[in-house]
């Protein structure tokens, strides 16, 4: 008797738990195929068809667009509805999550520097064929740049050829050197103002001489603490990082393996200049936006955006306000005209699972267009499609005040030149950044002389080794799943 | 029997022998003297103990631009009660944080604290040696390190598509808690089997013997779990940031969070943070205060049997 | 026979609902996260076995695999050791003190009661470069002190630390304290001992069922002690095992390598508690002699 319930016991308790774990095992596989999406219940009241846009917007941009719907999209598509997600927490570790999940929004924020894993996992649509039969928005109404950032062909593992999977919905890039003049002797203006092709973008200085520059425009009191920063570095300081590496004919990462280039001597010594010029900037004990103090005028130098005079304000500089291509290492006939990078791009991809990627490209055609068009009026971001610099951006009966229309007309410059800095597909600009903003400080602490934990080998070790981590897990994953 | 003698007395000799009239002074001397030693001690470090609150208390009362005066005061020259108020509009979530919360505290203590009872009255009145052997595993459950259920927990509700929903907070707490089981089981020891027998006989169903007899005996120790456990999922932070990702869904401790790294000019609004901190403290108090009696009738390791 | 087949029956009855919960939250998660560990899994399809590879790499090119375990280790001596002496010390002033002595405890215990986000924002506050403390110090002439850069990283999260579990010690400990028999303590004041003996040979013992538990439940938290650290920073000063298991986890998404990285935790929990049991449980004493 004894026995036999003991048998039964344990009989009873294995099952429950193989069970448990046969059910949730086998339930990863997303739910069975939808019907088919009725395009012609989109302009109908009665058309049900849910779309979900799940971004990186704050909660301000996400109520003007909330209003732009209602006012605008929900008119032209009454069966369209729209759901605008955000959250809060790493955006695209987040999605990763949702598409193992299967839960992943329809319409997904998508950066170039992170796009790699998601088409090479095959999780995005290609958007060719939506732009070729769409009525509002062609592909080549947008900037060139688009294709650079978000065409990928998978036999060749390159970007910038083969289909599309996202698209830009503005171009918010960091990637140009805003100075106050006021804070500047007249050799120091005449410096960074050099401007051979009179462009009203100030040429590019060489490291040489902005490095000196952003330390002679240091300001202390009595205590020790910077009162005038020389150079701060952008929002995102990882993505300036490899701007600068860039503009010294480099790259973080070498694009046949994937693994650092931190070991090599040439792009130590761009490291040197930037952290140093960093660490005596007291940069970690700077605030971390550095557009306020920018426009309280203390800040000579710092790399921003064109969204930058819209929501920071920097037109009220007026005059004083000054705008120069980034630094590059040497300066040559090439160089002059530097080219900035895209990597602040923000765009759509459309989800490969999603059941109403018609109407989610109808959000997005729209978008470009109209909300795009109402972007341009606040000189916020540059728009997607290139109609708008001229038509609205630069037009003076639209754009009245005269420091933003000279700021806009600079970045449209540039963007005509731009170009998207490499992307690794191993190691997302993420993981990278996530890597510097642990140990830059220790680095920058070893610099001023506070400590010996960080010198600058060890710094470049430590990239070397946690980029090497990730690359080695996702080709061995890639390679594993075939 | 001594007497106690007056000092201040002759006392003719031939009385009882009496203790050498500075002994007795000279002891409560002596006590009294340590224990002004010890109150100081105490006092001071009691001081250090509450100094970082009280600083607290009285910097969420400053304005903005005396916080971050270079100059440090510690109390506010103005008190800034707006600071406070602006907690309550610093999101438009903010109560629905807070009913995030309540809802997960209802539910999570209520399912736990039944969860335990049963699970307690199992292990102390139905004696075998599977229960024996449970119990070790029961208690071996506290040793395993949160970071190995994390991975797979997530992934398992990743998979599941509930991630972002209340179920990952609230399903596991049907398990009960290995702690309060373990001083459950201490507390229905206690209870002599005598009355649990006599009540058998009586006809009474061993769910009914649990609910008439063993629960009103165990109140001090279930009421403890239940603040407690209360007080735990106010708090609760790094369980939800695992999970929860919409801000309307986030419970207080994930909201705080997120306004933390609101800015402005770089800094944080630290005032209305240690405002909210302030304010998010006072239940986690008064539910202690509360509880603060109840814990120690309900346990008891040093001791043996009670009752 | 039947009597305790039924109470077999009854007991699994009662306690199903921990039989339950425990099997999917507890032992599933166990045994999938071994499995997890021998794999390549980055929330992409179905984990792929690869063996060892995981742990091979942890050890041979996980850059600060040894340091979060020193860490790791320094950080739950350094807070374990610190409150239970202190709390222990305070435990027994308490205790000889005639009055207040309900006044005292309740204001040790007041920053454990602290939510876990509250005491945050507060010594965030506290040890900001330009925060309370440096404001204190400037008052006074000092220099700021960065309380949150390599060198003094760690000092502040123990510091942190013992100030929130001071007073948990004190509650399990004060009525231990006070549980022990006066007449034993008196016994030996007849023989002309000294406090300090009193406490070694009288109370120590008696009070040493709890200290135990108290230690054991203190290492195994403190080995998988992340909160701190993942709230104020530290950088390499301060990162600890469990600390980076999440980083790996939840921002980078290697599940594998996260769940190997777990296991090797989990082990070294296990090593250490089993020392202490057998090192320390000679040592407890049982006055009912357990």
């Amino acid at each position: 008797m004894k026995k036999s319930f003991w048998k039964i016991a344990a009989v009873a308790f294995a099952s429950l738990f193989v069970c448990t774990g046969c059910g949730i095992l086998g339930g990863g596989t997303s739910g069975g195929g939808g019907e088919e999406e009725d395009e012609s219940t989109f302009g109908s009241a009665s058309g049900k068809t849910v779309v979900t846009y799940y971004s990186f917007n704050n909660e301000q941009t996400n109520r003007e667009l909330q209003k732009a719907v209602e006012e605008d999209f929900n008119v032209k598509y009454p069966g369209i509805h729209v759901d605008l997600r955000i959250s809060t927490g790493s955006f695209f570790t987040n999605v990763f999550n949702d598409f193992a999940g299967g839960t992943a929004a329809d319409i997904i924020g998508m950066e170039p520097g992170e796009i790699a894993p998601f088409v090479m996992y095959d999780y995005l649509e290609p958007l060719d064929e939506y732009f070729a039969s769409s009525e509002i928005v062609h592909q080549d109404d947008i900037w060139a740049v688009n294709k650079q950032a978000y065409c990928y062909d998978q036999s060749t593992m390159k970007f910038g050829t083969g289909k599309l999977y996202a698209v830009m919905k503005d171009w918010s890039t960091d990637a140009m050197l805003f100075y106050n003049k006021a804070l500047l002797s007249e050799e120091q203006l005449a410096i960074i103002g050099r401007d051979a092709n009179n462009d009203g973008i100030g040429d590019p200085m060489t490291f040489d001489e902005f490095s000196k520059l952003a330390v002679d425009l240091i300001k202390s009191d009595s205590k020790g603490s910077v009162t005038q920063y020389g150079y701060l570095p952008g929002l995102h300081e990882a993505k300036v990082l490899a701007q600068f590496l860039a503009n010294a004919g480099l790259s973080w990462f070498d694009p046949a393996t994937g693994y650092s280039t931190f070991k090599n001597a040439d792009v130590q010594n761009v490291l040197n200049m930037y952290y140093t010029v960093l660490a005596k900037n007291d940069k970690d004990h700077a605030p971390g936006n550095p557009y306020p103090i920018f426009r309280q005028g203390q800040v000579a130098m710092c790399m921003g955006g064109l969204y930058c005079t819209d929501m920071y304000d920097f037109d009220g500089l007026g005059d004083n306000l000054g705008i120069a291509y980034p630094p590059v290492k040497t300066r040559t006939a090439e160089t002059t005209e530097s080219i900035p990078y895209t990597t602040g791009c923000v765009g759509f991809a459309i989800n490969k699972e999603s059941k109403s990627k018609k109407a989610s490209f109808r959000f997005i055609e729209w978008y470009l267009d109209y909300f795009g068009a109402q972007d341009a009026r606040k000189l916020n971001n540059f728009p997607a499609l290139q109609k708008y610099a001229d038509s609205i951006m630069l037009n003076p009966e639209i754009n009245t005040n005269a420091t933003m229309r000279r700021i806009a007309a600079c970045f449209n410059e540039s963007l005509k030149r731009a170009a998207v800095i490499d992307r690794n597909l191993w190691c997302s600009q993420a993981s990278f950044e996530g890597i510097e903003n642990m140990y830059a400080g220790e680095l920058m602490e070893t610099i001023r002389g506070k400590n010996n934990n960080r010198p600058l080998s060890d710094f470049c070790d430590i990239l070397d080794s946690g980029i090497r981590n990730q690359v080695d897990q996702r080709k061995r994953d890639y390679e594993t799943r075939g | 029997m001594q007497t106690a003698t007056d000092p201040m007395q002759a006392v003719p000799a031939e009385a009882e022998p009496r203790k050498p009239k500075n002994s007795f002074r000279g002891k409560k001397m002596r006590t009294l003297r340590k224990n002004i030693a010890f109150y100081i001690i105490l006092a001071l470090i009691g001081v250090m103990m509450v100094l970082p609150t009280a600083v607290m208390i009285f910097s969420s009362f400053k304005s903005f631009d005396e916080y971050y005066a270079l100059k440090f005061r510690f109390f506010p020259s103005v008190w800034h009660f707006d600071n406070y108020v602006r907690v309550f509009t610093s999101s438009e979530h903010f109560f629905t944080w807070v009913g995030n919360t309540i809802v997960l505290i209802v539910l999570n203590t209520v399912l736990c604290t039944f969860s335990t009872i049963l699970v307690a009255y199992g292990f102390a009145k139905f004696r075998c040696k599977l229960a024996d052997v449970l119990f070790m595993v029961l208690l071996c459950t506290m040793m395993i390190p949160w970071a190995v259920t994390m991975v797979p927990s997530f992934v398992v509700w990743a998979r599941l598509k509930l991630t972002d929903t209340i179920f990952p907070l609230l399903l596991p707490s049907i398990g009960g808690s290995a702690f309060y089981t373990f001083m459950f089981k201490q507390n229905m020891r206690g209870i002599p089997n005598e009355i649990m027998e006599a009540a058998e006989m009586d006809g009474a169903g061993s769910f009914k013997r649990l609910w008439t007899i063993v629960v009103p005996n165990c109140v001090p120790a279930i009421a403890t779990m239940v603040l407690f456990t209360a007080m735990g999922i106010w708090g609760d932070y790094l369980g939800p940031l695992i999970y929860l990702r919409t801000p309307s869904k986030f419970n207080i401790s994930l909201g705080l969070n997120m306004l933390r790294s609101q800015t402005t000019d770089g800094k944080q609004d630290a005032p209305m943070l240690l405002a909210a901190s302030v304010l998010m403290a006072i239940p986690s108090i008064a539910l202690y205060f509360l509880g603060t009696g109840l814990f120690s009738k309900g346990i008891s390791l040093q001791g043996g049997v009670k009752g | 026979m039947k009597r305790q087949t039924k109470t077999v029956v009854q007991f699994l009855g009662y306690v199903s609902p921990w039989l339950v919960g425990f099997s999917c939250f507890g032992l599933f998660p166990m045994v999938y996260s071994l499995y997890m560990s021998f794999c390549s899994y980055m929330m992409v399809g179905k984990p792929i076995w690869i063996g060892f590879q995981n742990f091979i790499d942890l050890f041979t090119k996980e850059r600060f695999f040894y340091k979060t375990f020193a860490n790791t280790f320094v950080f739950m001596t350094a807070t374990t050791v610190a409150t239970l002496v202190l709390g222990l010390l305070f435990s027994v002033l308490i205790n000889s003190i005639p009055r207040c002595k309900r006044f005292f405890q309740t204001v040790y215990y007041l920053p454990a009661i602290l939510p876990f986000i509250a005491g945050t924002m507060l010594w965030e506050s506290m040890y900001a470069r330009f925060g309370i403390l440096n404001g204190i110090l400037g008052n006074l002439g000092l220099g700021p002190i960065e309380f949150l850069n390599t060198n003094n990283a760690m000092t502040s999260l123990v510091v942190m630390s013992v100030w929130g579990g001071i007073g948990g010690k004190i509650t399990m400990l004060l009525p231990a304290v006070a549980a022990v028999p006066q007449e034993q303590l008196e016994s030996m004041d007849l023989d002309g001992a000294n406090a300090w003996s009193k406490f070694v040979h009288v109370t120590l013992p008696m009070i040493s069922p709890t200290l135990f538990y108290l230690l054991i439940m203190d290492i195994i938290g403190g080995l998988q002690a992340y909160g701190p650290m993942m709230m104020l920073g530290g950088g390499t000063a301060t990162i600890t095992a469990t600390l980076q298991i999440y980083n790996y986890a939840m921002i980078d998404h290697l599940m594998g390598y996260a769940s190997a990285y777990a296991w090797i935790v989990f082990v070294l929990v296990l090593i250490v508690t089993v020392i202490f049991f057998k090192f320390g449980g000679r040592k407890v004493y049982y006055a009912d002699g357990d």
